[in-house]
């Protein structure tokens, strides 16, 4: 009985990607003192985690399910924006700073890639990162600017934003773009731009081409849904967690 | 007149920065005269973006025309930047 109380409260919290305890309580129709139980019982368990204070009190999935620390962390910064997720490191609040550990990262990842490769993954990660200014400067959720992770050795790099999203940002030049994977798919895939009429939106066409003709892995989450590009195949799917802004992590 | 780029900086990856460039180069670089042919040097660069890239080439490219000329380079975001960008153009 509690561990089907428990399993609701996950599944919902995972569905909704963020949640109130009075939503909760509504949506399962018991007692106060029993879903609070269980909250407590998740966030031991670490399947959750609770930001703000009471009243103002909300529900995040965590997920744990990551093999590495910087991935795991990540992950959870994007889905809440929670400092305590973040290092400090390895926040980005303008474009300078940005600019500054891109460039930072020729010299960290030069002896563990060719040269030609280095290039091409620098300036993808600049396309990424830039692209989350661009089209969200002055319009931030909550956290200013773009996390931006390096683990040499599980050879990843993180990228990720608290702003509008894709599907936000494609709307404003295709209004009938109604979801998630569609938005995606018109990001990756056609030269079309959230800024127009200015003439650009070749950013992550970049990506998709360096990553499939390189062999290197992309996850990219905005939204619901997800892009996965590896053995040079490109997949687009419903995520199993929600990204309000974007994530991308990147294997090479 | 030939147009280094590695003046600009050896990374050159965002669009707030290919513009600035591009100003620049409107200002003090450039020829007045659009029938004067320009030459884009890539020597000594590290990182090209397509947006720094269609920031500042892209214009040069509509003024210039059949006088705007890039000179080859073996350097492999310089080559990736530059089919992207004709692929935008085509």
């Amino acid at each position: 009985m509690h561990t089907d109380t428990k399993n609701k409260i996950l599944a919902y919290i995972r569905e909704k990607g963020q949640t109130t305890p009075n939503e909760l309580w509504h949506f399962l129709n018991i007692s106060q003192p029993a879903l609070y139980k269980q909250l407590k019982k998740l966030l031991q368990t670490d399947q959750i985690s609770k930001i703000g204070t009471p009243p103002k009190v909300k529900y995040f999935p965590k997920f744990n399910m990551a093999n590495n620390e910087i991935e795991q962390k990540s992950t959870n910064w994007a889905v809440t924006g929670d400092p305590q997720f973040a290092s400090t490191e390895w926040l980005c609040s303008t474009r300078d700073v940005f600019q500054a550990r891109q460039e930072r990262l020729l010299t960290t990842l030069k002896n563990l890639i060719s040269e030609n490769l280095l290039y091409l993954i620098v300036g993808m990660v600049g396309e990424i990162g830039n692209n989350s200014f661009d089209h969200n400067l002055g319009n931030w959720r909550d956290v200013a600017g773009v996390l931006f992770a390096v683990d040499t050795e599980t050879r990843e790099i993180i990228l990720s934003d608290r702003g509008q999203g894709i599907l936000s940002t494609i709307k404003r030049v295709r209004p009938e773009t109604l979801d998630d994977q569609t938005a995606l798919n018109t990001a990756f895939t056609e030269i079309i731009s959230g800024r127009a009429p200015e003439q650009r939106g070749n950013g992550l066409k970049f990506v998709k081409k360096i990553i499939e003709e390189n062999n290197l892995s992309l996850q990219f989450y905005s939204g619901q849904a997800a892009v996965e590009i590896s053995s040079g195949k490109f997949t687009i799917k419903q995520s199993d967690k929600i990204i309000p802004g974007s994530l991308a992590i990147i294997k090479f | 007149m030939k147009i280094e780029l590695k003046k600009f900086g050896t990374v050159l990856t965002s669009r707030p920065g290919g513009k600035e460039a591009y100003l620049s180069a409107r200002a003090y670089l450039l020829p007045k005269d659009k029938n004067e042919k320009v030459e884009i040097d890539f020597s000594g660069i590290q990182v090209l973006s397509p947006s720094w890239a269609d920031e500042f080439l892209t214009p040069i490219k509509n003024d210039f025309g059949a006088n705007f000329i890039l000179l080859p380079s073996d350097n492999s975001s310089v080559k990736a930047s530059l089919e992207i960008l004709e692929q935008q153009h085509a």
